[in-house]
């Protein structure tokens, strides 16, 4: 009896010892991940990735390095039709070969309250989301610390880190599906720090023939609104509220298409409302890694009919569900 | 020289090469001057032979480079859009305007290489990542236009302003923070 007495007050010993643990582990982990958010904007690194998204494997070269203050950046795409990234603090050029059917960005991007809404909300994630620590292994050739975020619910997908354990950059990366299916994987292959990053390695490759187009972040554009103008949708997942509302016209034919764009703080989506098509439009969807899209029909204003398109990275029924249930109701 | 590239080489000038030999024995003529050179003399004579005319001014790798960037003549199976999106890294944000591409990857010709570029990586504890899932046969080409876009859209935001690695840092901030739901 004694015995047993004295092993339930270890087990509970042991017990209080974990619950003393758990804060300052995550006090440890979020540590390390500030240190890999910063490590990522401050230092200099010079390596080759791989991208592995669906079906598909990508590799490139990022080269990054703060000069004056002022970060630097080079992105090459090392597989397929030859592209390069180069990003001067806002400014960004996208240098391309003729031929190259890259899919045009836009000129100009907003980079005020879209930003802002995302930092705002970071005050639900906790509910819906877990984080744990998973282990030391080695990742190019370098030690690696794990970080395991894991989703609460099947809303959302979760994610598993390794962050270098000298620098806390992030070494590698998985998104993971239902299952731990993983539907992403980023992973540095080699990586250079430091006063081995080289200046030069910043400049893009001259070649007669490029095709250079420039787009910065423009701080001035950032009357987007918070507001939906009506449009509500009839479930979130929970944790999901709305960043920003925008109106654009886009196309030859300058279609008015509304924008919504949502996030828990880490996952996100975006919902555009059109007016149907004159050919009309099917129910579509796609998904790509852990992106998806999805086009459903809808009733809008006045009983017409339009076309709500969803794309964002959710799992699939969830997906679903959000964009079948918008619908508009006259903001009084 | 190496035999087997000096026939690999005329092998593609006689178009009896496959694209991936072609860009391969390119890459390798790219090089070296000397190969460049009998690849050059290869191609005069190939064009003599059908009766063309001969280019003049630009070099011919430049020439050759945008031949290999031409659409492929033949008809292609119909092809979802292809996006990317890698949600999770600052570097990606960039990434994704880069990957961004309605074209598979592997029918372009090799980038501008770097010292770095001749190690490709293949990631340790490999693993393929769940196959994606197309848009469905007999879509047309504005529904896929419409969906190429909007994903576009969103990829863009999402990678220049969407949280990236900021969003693991606060959100294991806000933990520690004691601040749940």
């Amino acid at each position: 009896m004694r015995r047993a007495a004295r092993g339930r007050v270890a087990h509970r010993a042991v017990l209080l010892l974990c619950l003393a643990w758990a804060p300052s582990q995550a006090e440890e982990l979020a540590s390390w991940l500030n240190e890999m958010n910063q490590a990522f904007a401050d230092l200099d690194y010079d390596g080759v990735f791989s991208y592995y998204t669906g079906a598909n494997l990508f590799t490139l070269r990022i080269v990054h390095k703060v000069i004056d203050g002022e970060r630097r950046e080079r992105l090459v795409h090392l597989d397929g039709a030859p592209r390069e990234i180069i990003r001067r603090g806002d400014e960004l050029a996208r240098i391309l070969l003729p031929g190259d059917q890259l899919l045009e960005l836009e000129d100009s991007i907003p980079s005020g309250p879209f930003a802002q809404a995302f930092a705002s909300s970071f005050g639900r994630i906790p509910g819906h989301y877990s984080i744990a620590y998973g282990g030391e292994s080695r990742v190019a050739g370098r030690l690696a610390d794990q970080v395991i975020v894991q989703p609460k619910d099947a809303h959302r997908y979760g994610y598993r880190l390794w962050l270098d354990k000298q620098s806390r950059l992030l070494l590698r990366s998985e998104m993971l599906g239902a299952g731990g299916r993983r539907l992403e994987i980023f992973q540095f292959a080699s990586i250079r720090f430091g006063d081995r990053v080289d200046a030069a390695s910043l400049e893009p490759t001259q070649r007669e023939d490029a095709r250079v187009v420039r787009f910065r972040l423009n701080g001035e554009r950032s009357a987007k609104s918070r507001s939906s103008n009506g449009w509500r949708t009839g479930w979130l997942p929970p944790g999901f509220a709305m960043a920003a509302f925008d109106v654009r016209h886009v196309s030859v034919k300058r279609r008015v298409v509304r924008t919504m764009a949502f996030t828990d703080g880490l996952a996100a989506f975006t919902l555009f409302v059109e007016e149907m098509p004159d050919a009309g439009a099917p129910s579509l969807m796609s998904r790509h890694g852990a992106t998806v899209a999805i086009s459903h029909p809808a009733t809008g204003p006045a009983g017409k009919p339009v076309l709500v398109t969803l794309v964002g990275e959710l799992p699939e029924n969830a997906a679903r569900r959000v964009a079948g249930s918008i619908f508009y109701r006259e903001t009084p | 020289m190496p035999e087997k590239l000096r026939e690999a080489l005329s092998a593609a000038m006689d178009g009896e090469a496959g694209q991936f030999e072609l860009r391969r024995s390119f890459d390798e003529a790219g090089r070296d001057p000397r190969l460049l050179a009998v690849w050059e003399r290869y191609h005069e004579v190939s064009a003599t032979w059908r009766g063309e005319r001969r280019v003049a001014g630009r070099g011919m790798k430049d020439r050759v480079w945008q031949a290999l960037h031409a659409p492929p003549p033949l008809p292609k199976p119909a092809r979802p859009w292809r996006v990317s999106f890698a949600a999770v890294s600052v570097a990606a944000g960039l990434t994704i305007a880069v990957l961004l591409d309605p074209e598979p990857a592997d029918e372009g010709g090799e980038a501008p290489v770097g010292q770095l570029a001749e190690e490709p990586p293949l990631p340790a504890q490999f693993v393929a990542p769940e196959a994606s899932v197309p848009l469905q046969d007999g879509t047309s080409p504005q529904d896929m236009q419409r969906m190429r876009a909007y994903m576009m859209h969103h990829v863009q935001h999402r990678a220049l302003h969407g949280p990236g690695l900021s969003s693991f840092a606060k959100l294991v901030t806000h933990v520690a923070d004691g601040h749940p739901e």
